[in-house]
């Protein structure tokens, strides 16, 4: 709850200072507070807070997805000095409206009533859609920025009329007092409940991109600066998947079989789609956009493995964000006028030369993504594979294959940036913040093999 | 007795890490002491193992939760395999120094990464930490085909790893099946060898049990019809490459057979193995037809290898005393034979700029001594009695007799074949006439025929006195047998 408070306060502080005119404070002062944040979260560790009358409850699940969440936000943060540097406009609401979006992502970790969620879901969004069109002068910008809002509008107004059709059934917001509900009046074989899960399934498949909601995402990906792609790609993807897991596992969890099923063919529908589509991809930003469709896909086999599936889905979201962090930080260096035509696979090529350093993490990177042992992605992958290999082994062989596809067009950066002899590759600056970020995503991709006890134990 | 497996696994990693960091000379030099200094150990290893014994290395808990141990074990069959990986990488180290490569270091860094990586899939006993072995020997050789490979690597190379990945995937799947069927000491679930191998995978599991693992296998050996990746791949590797695919890394899947799939999935295999053992006669004959209609010398000792690997596999899934004691020496025996032909081969290319058989001719003339070598290699390869080749496929062809006549008559026609094509080989780039590739070959030099030596005096000594390679691997075998019920 605390940590809710001081993003809100640092971004409040943030709009301030950027009124006073003080540019070169906003960075440190966002980056602070975010770690502020972070602190406060390791001091709550792992006691349940119940605060607003039931409203929020911040537990070990809450804890620790909102620590992801935070760290990945304080590494976009970090890279975001060097991005911005030529920008004219005012900074201070470009942080604001990103430390604006992070409050709502605590509170989709946190939630405890159902309007919480619905709360965390707009205060995540709109800022977003408003970073998404923040470049003006580009038309790709203000299209991405304007299907986003459309999309998003339209699945937040199905996730609500879900949610009230699950309360006309059960009575409750609380999900604790959902889950008595499904207890003792086993509304769930009512039409009314069973719909209102389906509509509240396709609303947070929005929210995540899955198939066949995915629609939206490779446009906005691609129009986006790039840093709020990243934004995007990380902090939003935990978001939904943080409240995804807590509605479903730890909300509708006793009775799994009324909607299990749904999201398994979901799942294989969306890991499939998108990394059929991946292989075609000759950007960059697309092709992460299908990529982070497909991981959509494995992530949502992390909610039909039962109370333990928090654990896959952490361990699977650690990787995912830390080599997502590094394949843009990595990308922002190459495409330095972050233009559409900059993105192109080809500009990658012949850096294993000139850069060997950056050529390296973003291999790392790749390889993780690709689920190659030892990397963290491969740890990801076992686990959720694991998890739900006992229920849905059809599930976990379409998740296999898609592995083995998806190596496809991981791969054709590696070979672009190895393989490809170009005359003269440019050899471009690293600025030490992306040095540093860079660095931990690196540690964290090959470190984690080491220690995934530890991080596994982080989560309840 | 645990320190010094420790010391084989650790040693290759750690001179990797500095060959990687160092340039040029000094990156050479430490490269060819770590291999060395592994090769010794690895003979002391041999010389003190309790071949009847299976030692634990090390036990240590890794993902205590899900019952990942981080556990290595040796047995005899287990020590031979590091005696193949760590004798045949002094052999490799050279090859790839005389290739004058663009980035040297990380050329020879990979190939001792890859040493690291080979000796764990040894010596691993959890079916996890196999796997994740398994797919770290991939990525250097990956990397070595694509960075340093001939005309269209990169498609070829992907084909090969995505292929290759794919067919380890399956394992995976398998190994997780029989995972969740397994009860620890603490009624958790495990990947311990042992516990693998005490599971009760329900009997209409079994069989997919079986095909899962054989997919992983039958692409790394590989077995007819899974082969397509091999000779675009042994062609367009640089010959370092090309040695350490044929030499040590198929080797993996026919170890994999050996201590995985056999003894843990045994329910499924009555039914596969007449499938299984037809696959690999085909592949058999088919590397062998093939072999003959080459004119391409690298793609030729390619098919010929393909063949011989067919026969080593059969040897396994029959399953009988001497189709497994067969296999297990003429692992070895092959990884020397098929270095020894690409070190040839290479050797060849390097001075005439060509691999194409009518291209060549005459060497023998200008080139005596390595005439001798490369015949006596080559007999090795035809297995000609008193050649370490004879040894293990006399043994192998005698146990699918026992099974099956008509197999093993099908199988032994390989040899003729294997005669028919390697003399032809010889034939027609040692004598005939000078060509305008060969007229102004030299002897082979120095360090070249030192090599040459040392391979060619392995192919006799262990045709002579192979006592010592069963040694190590009969009390193992007779256990497997009593493990698989062959």
């Amino acid at each position: 709850m605390k940590a809710i408070i001081i993003l809100f306060a640092t971004a409040m502080v943030v709009l301030f200072t950027g009124i006073s005119g003080k540019r070169t404070w906003l960075l440190p002062l966002s980056v602070l507070g975010l770690l502020a944040a972070f602190a406060s979260l390791v001091v709550d560790a792992q006691i349940p807070v119940i605060s607003y009358g039931g409203m929020v409850r911040f537990d070990g699940f809450g804890l620790a997805y909102s620590g992801l969440t935070v760290v990945a936000a304080t590494l976009i943060f970090v890279l975001s000095g060097y991005f911005y540097r030529g920008l004219k406009d005012t900074l201070a609401d470009h942080y604001g409206l990103l430390l604006f979006s992070m409050t709502g992502a605590l509170c989709m970790f946190s939630f405890e009533h159902m309007v919480m969620l619905f709360l965390g879901i707009e205060i995540l969004s709109i800022p977003l859609y408003v970073m998404a069109g923040s470049r003006m002068d580009d038309l790709r910008s203000s299209e991405a920025a304007l299907k986003y809002f459309l999309m998003g509008a339209f699945a937040t107004g199905i996730l609500l009329f879900g949610i009230t059709l699950v309360y006309g059934a059960t009575g409750a917001f609380e999900i604790t007092q959902i889950q008595q509900a499904l207890d003792v009046k086993k509304v769930y074989s009512m039409p009314l409940f069973n719909t209102g899960l389906l509509l509240i399934i396709v609303g947070l498949s929005f929210k995540v991109s899955a198939a066949p909601f995915h629609f939206w995402s490779p446009d906005v990906y691609e129009g986006s600066p790039t840093l709020v792609t990243a934004f995007m790609a990380t902090v939003v993807k935990t978001a939904g998947f943080g409240a995804f897991y807590k509605l479903f596992v730890m909300g509708f969890g006793p009775e799994t079989p009324y909607w299990s099923m749904t999201i398994a063919v979901l799942a294989a529908l969306t890991m499939t789609v998108g990394n059929l589509s991946a292989l075609r991809q000759k950007s960059m930003k697309r092709m992460m956009a299908y990529s982070s469709i497909s991981h959509a896909g494995y992530l949502m086999m992390g909610l039909l493995s039962g109370a333990a599936g928090s654990k896959g889905l952490f361990l699977y979201l650690v990787a995912y964000v830390m080599a997502t962090i590094a394949v843009f930080s990595v990308f922002m260096l190459v495409n330095k006028d972050d233009d559409i035509a900059g993105g192109h696979f080809s500009a990658f090529s012949g850096i294993g030369k000139s850069n060997p350093v950056a050529a390296f993490i973003l291999a790392l990177s790749m390889l993780s993504l690709a689920g190659i042992p030892i990397t963290a992605g491969f740890f990801g992958k076992f686990f959720l594979f694991t998890g739900a290999f006992t229920n849905f082994p059809w599930l976990v062989g379409v998740a296999v294959i898609n592995s083995a596809i998806s190596i496809y067009y991981y791969f054709r950066v590696i070979v672009e940036m190895y393989f490809n002899e170009v005359a003269d590759p440019e050899k471009f600056v690293i600025p030490n913040t992306y040095r540093l970020v860079m660095l931990l995503a690196a540690l964290t991709l090959i470190g984690l093999a080491f220690v995934p006890e530890q991080v596994l134990a982080l989560v309840p | 007795m645990t320190t010094l497996p420790l010391l084989i696994l650790g040693l290759p990693l750690v001179v990797s890490v500095a060959v990687f960091l160092t340039k040029a000379k000094l990156a050479r030099l430490l490269a060819l002491l770590g291999a060395g200094l592994t090769l010794v150990l690895t003979v002391t290893l041999w010389l003190t193992f309790n071949a009847g014994s299976t030692v634990q290395v090390l036990s240590l808990p890794w993902v205590p939760a899900a019952g990942i141990g981080f556990s290595f074990a040796l047995d005899g069959p287990g020590v031979l395999m590091l005696l193949l990986t760590n004798l045949l990488i002094p052999f490799i180290l050279p090859v790839a120094c005389s290739q004058n490569a663009d980035k040297e270091s990380n050329l020879l860094g990979l190939i001792l990464a890859m040493q690291f990586a080979l000796n764990g899939v040894f010596m691993a006993w959890d079916g996890f930490l196999f796997y994740i072995f398994w797919e770290l020997a991939l990525i250097p050789i990956y990397f070595i085909a694509a960075i340093w490979g001939g005309e269209n690597r990169q498609r070829i190379t992907l084909k090969f790893f995505i292929y290759t990945f794919s067919g380890s995937l399956l394992m995976l799947l398998s190994i997780l099946t029989v995972y969740f069927f397994t009860q620890g000491t603490d009624g958790k679930h495990s990947f311990d060898w042992v516990a693998l191998m005490a599971a009760n995978v329900p009997p209409h599991l079994a069989p997919w049990v079986l095909l899962g693992f054989f997919a992983a296998f039958a692409v790394k050996i590989p077995i007819f019809p899974f082969h397509t990746w091999q000779p675009d791949t042994y062609t367009v590797a640089p010959t370092v490459g090309t040695m350490l695919l044929a030499g040590i890394m198929l080797k993996m899947g026919l170890f994999g057979v050996y201590r995985w799939m056999m003894p843990i999935a045994a329910e499924g295999l009555p039914l596969y193995r007449d499938l299984f053992l037809y696959l690999a006669v085909i592949g058999v004959l088919y590397g062998a037809v093939i072999a003959i209609q080459q004119d391409d010398l690298k793609r030729l000792v390619a098919y010929s290898s393909l063949s011989h690997v067919g026969l080593i596999a059969a040897g396994l899934f029959v399953g009988n005393e001497f189709g497994v004691q067969g296999a297990l020496v003429q692992m070895l025996n092959h990884g020397i034979n098929v270095v020894g032909m690409f070190y040839v081969v290479h050797w060849i290319e390097r001075r005439t700029g060509t691999r194409s058989l009518e291209a060549l001719g005459g060497l023998a003339a200008n080139a005596p001594q390595f005439a001798v070598l490369f015949m006596i290699i080559l007999l090795g390869s035809i297995a000609v009695p008193l050649t370490n080749g004879f040894v293990g496929e006399f043994l192998l062809l005698n146990g699918l007799f026992q099974y099956n006549g008509w197999l093993a008559t099908a199988a032994g026609l390989s040899i003729i074949f294997g005669a028919v094509y390697m003399l032809r080989v010889y034939q027609k780039v040692m004598y005939g006439n000078l060509k305008a590739a060969t007229a102004n070959v030299e002897e082979a030099g120095r360090l070249d025929l030192m090599l040459l030596s040392l391979i060619a005096a392995l192919v006799l000594v262990l045709g002579v006195f192979p006592q010592p390679l069963f040694n190590l691997t009969a009390d193992a075998v007779g256990k497997w047998l009593a493990l698989v019920g062959g």
